[in-house]
């Protein structure tokens, strides 16, 4: 974000603000009596080209009447150096002149002048150029507010969903490298945040308890509510479940975290046989459910059989499904998170 | 995902056809819910064209009957291939929304 981007303009008033830079004071009390009758524009005179900056950043004016021929300093120059001013960059500035040769009108527009009026102009066009000039300059500034609250508010988001995800990951165990049962792990969080979450832990000497959660939905929330069903699990403070069993563990699980009319329902368990050497993969769909850069998705099905090919190379299956995974979607950050734990039986 | 819809009994059959997976479920949930919007009430889903559904498309599900159970609509699914059949088993989703074999009976059961 920008932090030079301050908005010298009172929005809340959109007053038109004038300020005239001239070394003839006669110039001066003419316009301020030309827009006199004009009881909405603050108007300011300053005969000094040299107070001119400092009294463009303290009147703040929506309008810059610039003279364009001045002692010591001339107003092209001047031109210039509001131009460089990150406060008076983007203000009009209208010349004024006695002179009307072209080539000079198109310096002046070449430094960045927005405009240019022969002295004296008429009234009805000078006020009309004013008007027309500032409601722009106020125009600018309402939509350079509004997009700063915006970058603000996205900010402020981008860094909730990192903490967030940062918790979540905290909480994800740690590897298992050694013993009969081996286990490790990637979670790539997506920039929304997508609910995943993931554990294991040995039940008894016979038994260990591997879980992967997906809240539906995305953002802090989905995320939350995943880490309170994971902290559930981990403390195993279901009431009355036997946690050897996956079906009623589920159903427990969807008792404590009610969904619409989603109670009662009874959850099926499977079994395999699993022989020494094998590995189990545990995913989320945000694994496989990728957008090719063409539009389409991966399919599970071609999931499968990239982590088939790769085991049979025998090659890292995990570290080169990330890297297919970024090729395929063309960029790194996912539209779901991404979580996958490998368990190796030995 | 092509969506059509039909209206049969005052009770609004829309056919899902294709994947309903994370690219297509955006779409999907704002045109279901559209039609909530435009006062369908009694919505029967004919799942037989569904070839996928993701977690995304269960959430689609879920916030559909969600909508129609706050204005005390209804919702069956219908048809739907055994391969979708089985993630809604293992989802448990089954359980919160009836399954009909054909959109005939869902029609009945919903008019």
């Amino acid at each position: 974000m920008s932090t030079t981007l301050n908005l010298p303009v009172d929005l809340e008033k959109s007053e038109v603000r004038v300020l005239l830079v001239d070394d003839q004071p006669m110039i001066g009390e003419a316009v301020r009596r030309l827009l006199l009758p004009q009881t909405d524009i603050r108007f300011r005179f300053c005969s000094d080209p040299a107070d001119a900056m400092r009294q463009a950043l303290e009147f703040t004016p929506t309008v810059i009447l610039q003279d364009l021929v001045m002692p010591g300093i001339d107003g092209l120059t001047m031109v210039n150096n509001y131009r460089a001013q990150p406060a008076t960059k983007d203000v009009p500035l209208i010349m004024l002149s006695t002179r009307e040769e072209p080539a000079i009108k198109a310096e002046a527009f070449a430094r960045g002048a927005n405009d240019y009026l022969v002295k004296l102009p008429d009234v009805v066009e000078l006020v009309a150029r004013i008007r027309h000039h500032s409601r722009g300059y106020i125009n600018l500034q309402q939509r350079n507010a509004a997009h700063q609250a915006l970058l603000a508010s996205q900010q402020a988001l981008a860094a909730e969903l990192a903490e967030a995800a940062a918790y979540v990951q905290s909480l994800l165990p740690v590897p298992w490298e050694q013993g009969p049962i081996q286990a490790n792990w990637r979670f790539i969080p997506s920039a929304q945040l997508g609910g995943d979450a993931f554990g294991y832990h040995q039940l008894d000497e016979q038994h260990y308890s591997f879980y992967l959660l997906d809240v539906c939905g995305h953002g802090v929330g989905a995320a939350l509510l995943s880490i309170s069903a994971m902290n559930v699990l981990r403390a195993r403070s279901l009431p009355d479940t036997d946690f050897h069993d996956p079906g009623r563990t589920l159903s427990a699980l969807n008792e404590a975290f009610l969904m619409e009319k989603h109670t009662g329902t009874t959850y099926r368990n499977a079994s395999c046989q699993i022989a020494p050497g094998d590995s189990l993969f545990m995913l989320s769909d945000g694994v496989y459910e990728i957008t090719r850069q063409d539009d389409t998705m991966w399919t599970f099905q071609e999931f499968v059989e990239f982590m088939q090919t790769a085991a049979t190379q025998h090659r890292p299956e995990i570290d080169d499904l990330i890297q297919q995974v970024h090729a395929l979607h063309g960029s790194d950050t996912l539209e779901d998170d991404f979580s996958i734990v490998k368990i190796i039986f030995q | 995902m092509q969506i059509s819809e039909t209206d049969r009994d005052h009770v609004k059959v829309v056919s899902l056809s294709g994947r309903l997976d994370s690219l297509s479920s955006p779409d999907a949930e704002k045109r279901l819910l559209n039609l909530v919007e435009a006062g369908a009430r009694k919505m029967v889903l004919d799942c037989q064209g569904l070839e996928y559904i993701s977690s995304a498309g269960l959430r689609v599900l879920l916030t559909l009957a969600k909508h129609l159970g706050a204005v005390q609509g209804n919702l069956l699914l219908a048809a739907p291939a055994d391969q979708v059949r089985e993630v809604l088993d293992i989802a448990g989703f089954a359980d919160i929304l009836p399954v009909c074999a054909s959109v005939d009976e869902a029609v009945k059961l919903c008019a």
